[in-house]
């Protein structure tokens, strides 16, 4: 097949399923070795005029012989009066002897083939298809941790580790307890110490941003599909006769695999694994070629681990971490057309802005750069309200990409739910906190005002545990930003999220009432800090 | 690939054939007896047994022409095309749960390329664990060289589900052959080039 031709049948099929671009360059493979290896079916006029000369003698022997036996045609309809009813009942006896077999193959095909979560894209369902999604969005707060989590092990958590002094206590360095007003500790024991403690305070939210103007109407949320994929049973059926160490895996039966994890082995090899339930790939380092063997010998010379601690002229510019990041993609072939514009996660600054001992503040080892997921072209964030997609980690110290997380195939489901349509009100739930927002009751330092700027829209993960499974959910939401996020500091929050889907607003309502239900702080932290 | 018979000719001689005018009928078999010879070929990939199947199945569209009533006559053909493939291997194993066939068509047309027979092999394999109706769509586009719209045509399918279950299909075979193959397959092509 012509370059040419090739394109222009690589377009027909992207106008229906665009997702297919993502795969050009292997589609363009495989369709070139489909059409170089197509057999020679030997067709040619010849051999065409002798079949059919086979055929017409047929034709005219039939045709002859119709035109004299109409009457045996008659008596046939006769018999097949009598013959049909047997011949029904054989056929299904044949069915029903045969079922197991058909049974099996067609189990076969389901799980393997007819998986409607293999095709990339977005299935439209009906209406509220999701059912009620009002418990969402207290899920989501529970959820939240997980991405958080992720994010503090890139950011931050290597680096405290190796601040942690020789007796395993893990107080944070006093570059972050030097921050205004508090520090936090990373848990694991150790003294208590005022500098670890959080301090509270009342806040409230005040929104100074334009009129709100919304859209009336419904909007699509968006359900992740997961856990089709054909490759975990193909998998598993490639490795299901092994015999390890005596076991063997044939003596199981409906073998699937969860994850594989493949690393590379070589100098700043790579750890990649593949899940299949999340339908997720995650990329890090393998651990055993990316060693600071330098850094590990340090023992307790603390000059020595000095000299592996960054400072800030040590922090590439955004531009660079992202040319890094994109070399990255480019050179392992990680499809971005389902991605925005990358940014670098760049939190981790406020708190070295507002330290007074900058000298001290520790800056991580490890940057993120996000490719944020685009749906309709708006980017998702996560309920923090940072983008989220996928974040490409960046070892700073030994100057390369280490992996990255939260790529997913783009497959989900979409059903429109109606929205909210008065201004006040989501003015109201987001001066509320909105979702995940908590309230402390008590004050030592007094009220603090949180200013809320102008809302954009954007859809929000959402996480909902739903018949024993953790549902993601892309929800249309505000994401209002916080004007003045240092009266919070280093941990607090950059926004305030309110879903634009109505029925997941009155648990909003009845939540985060400032004095009322709030989060109370504990009294042996109260004691400690007195 | 050009139409031979127009459609308002084809179906002048789709009534003229009902009425059993063979000479009409010789007039629809020149017009889809290389469609139908290559798809009974690319399912069997044996020469032999083509020729047989393709006599079959224009002996079984000509008796059974009087019952078809209206839709595409071409994929009507195929329809009988594709149960006559499968006739003919249910009457060699009669033993085995046959589908469509695809696993057991024999490839011995290929036995003299030993290169070409086992990537072929290998792209046959990946292709048996597509449904029969993308397998045959990937057949008749890249191998019969048939337009989506034509492909519809013969199937009774909309042009853009074929477009769509085509993409799907390449998808799915897109994992299924390994990476490997298409490292390797180029260059296998080029030594064989040079060979012939």
């Amino acid at each position: 097949m012509q370059e040419n031709e090739l394109n222009i049948m690589l377009a027909e099929l992207y106008r229906v399923d665009p997702t297919l671009r993502e795969y050009e360059e292997q589609l363009k493979h495989l369709i070139t070795q489909m059409t170089d290896l197509r057999p020679d079916s030997q067709f040619t006029p010849a051999l065409a005029a002798r079949l059919k000369e086979e055929v017409m003698k047929t034709v005219q022997q039939n045709n002859h012989l119709q035109e004299n036996n109409f009457n045996f045609n008659f008596m046939n309809k006769k018999f097949y009066y009598f013959a049909a009813p047997a011949l029904v009942l054989g056929v299904v006896a044949v069915i029903v002897l045969l079922n197991p077999v058909v049974r099996t193959g067609d189990v076969a095909r389901t799980g393997v083939f007819n998986n409607k979560a293999s095709d990339e894209g977005v299935s439209r369902l009906a209406a509220n298809a999701f059912g009620v999604l009002s418990g969402a969005s207290s899920s989501a707060v529970q959820n939240e941790a997980a991405p958080l989590a992720a994010r503090s092990v890139d950011s931050t958590l290597s680096g405290e580790l190796a601040s942690v002094s020789s007796d395993g206590d893990m107080a944070v360095t006093s570059g972050v307890a030097t921050a205004p007003g508090f520090a936090l500790g990373l848990g694991g024991g150790g003294a208590m110490d005022g500098k670890m403690i959080m301090p509270y305070f009342d806040f409230k939210y005040v929104y100074t941003g334009d009129p709100i103007v919304l859209e009336e109407g419904s909007s699509d949320v968006y359900r992740r599909l997961k856990g089709g994929s054909t490759a975990a049973r193909s998998l598993a059926s490639m490795v299901g006769n092994l015999d390890l160490s005596g076991v063997k895996l044939s003596k199981f039966s409906n073998l699937s695999a969860t994850n594989l994890t493949l690393t590379e082995e070589k100098e700043k090899g790579l750890m990649i694994t593949l899940d299949f339930m999340e339908d997720s790939i995650y990329i890090s380092e393998n651990w055993q070629r990316w060693i600071l063997a330098e850094r590990d010998a340090c023992g307790q010379d603390e000059a020595c681990w000095a000299r592996f601690r960054l400072s800030i002229n040590d922090v590439p510019a955004d531009s660079e971490l992202i040319a890094m990041t994109n070399k990255f993609m480019s050179d392992h072939e990680i499809d971005l057309q389902n991605y925005g514009t990358p940014e670098v996660d760049n939190n981790w600054r406020l708190g070295y802005d507002i330290a007074e001992d900058k000298n001290n503040f520790y800056i991580p080892e490890y940057a993120s750069v996000v490719y944020p997921l685009l749906i309709n072209n708006e980017p998702v964030r996560d309920q923090g309200g940072n983008y989220a997609g996928i974040r490409v980690n960046i070892n700073l110290l030994q100057k390369g990409v280490t992996g990255l997380y939260g790529l997913t195939p783009f497959r989900y489901e979409a059903s429109a739910y109606a929205l909210e349509t008065s201004a006040e009100r989501i003015i109201r739930i987001a001066e509320n906190g909105g979702q995940g927002g908590m309230f402390f009751n008590g004050s030592e330092t007094g009220t603090t005002e949180i200013q809320l700027g102008t809302p954009t829209k954007s859809y929000v993960q959402t996480y909902r545990y739903q018949n024993n499974r953790s549902e993601e959910l892309l929800v249309p939401a505000l994401v209002f930003p916080i004007l003045n996020p240092e009266a919070f500091g280093f941990y607090g929050q950059r926004s305030v999220i309110v879903p634009l889907v109505q029925e997941m607003l009155g648990e909003l309502e009845a939540r985060n009432v400032p004095g009322d239900g709030g989060i109370g702080i504990m009294p042996v932290i109260m004691e400690a800090r007195q | 690939m050009a139409k031979i018979l127009d459609d308002q000719l084809e179906a002048e001689m789709i009534i003229a054939a009902k009425d059993r005018n063979a000479e009409a009928f010789g007039s629809l078999y020149d017009a889809y007896i290389k469609k139908i010879y290559n798809f009974v070929y690319y399912k069997t990939l044996n020469k032999e047994n083509a020729e047989d199947i393709t006599s079959v199945v224009f002996i079984k569209a000509w008796e059974k022409l009087p019952q078809f009533k209206e839709g595409s006559f071409g994929a009507w053909l195929y329809t009988i095309a594709r149960n006559a493939v499968i006739d003919h291997y249910r009457r060699e194993k009669s033993t085995v749960d046959i589908e469509d066939c695809w696993d057991l068509s024999d490839g011995t047309d290929f036995l003299a390329n030993i290169d070409r027979g086992l990537n072929l092999e290998k792209i046959k394999e990946a292709m048996s664990e597509l449904s029969v109706q993308d397998r045959e769509i990937l057949i008749m586009r890249f191998w019969q060289d048939l337009s989506f719209q034509e492909i519809a045509d013969q199937l009774g399918k909309k042009e853009g589900a074929i477009k769509m279950a085509c993409g799907r299909a390449l998808k799915s075979l897109k994992t299924k052959i390994p990476f490997a193959l298409f490292l390797l397959l180029p260059g296998i092509m080029q030594i064989c080039k040079k060979m012939n």
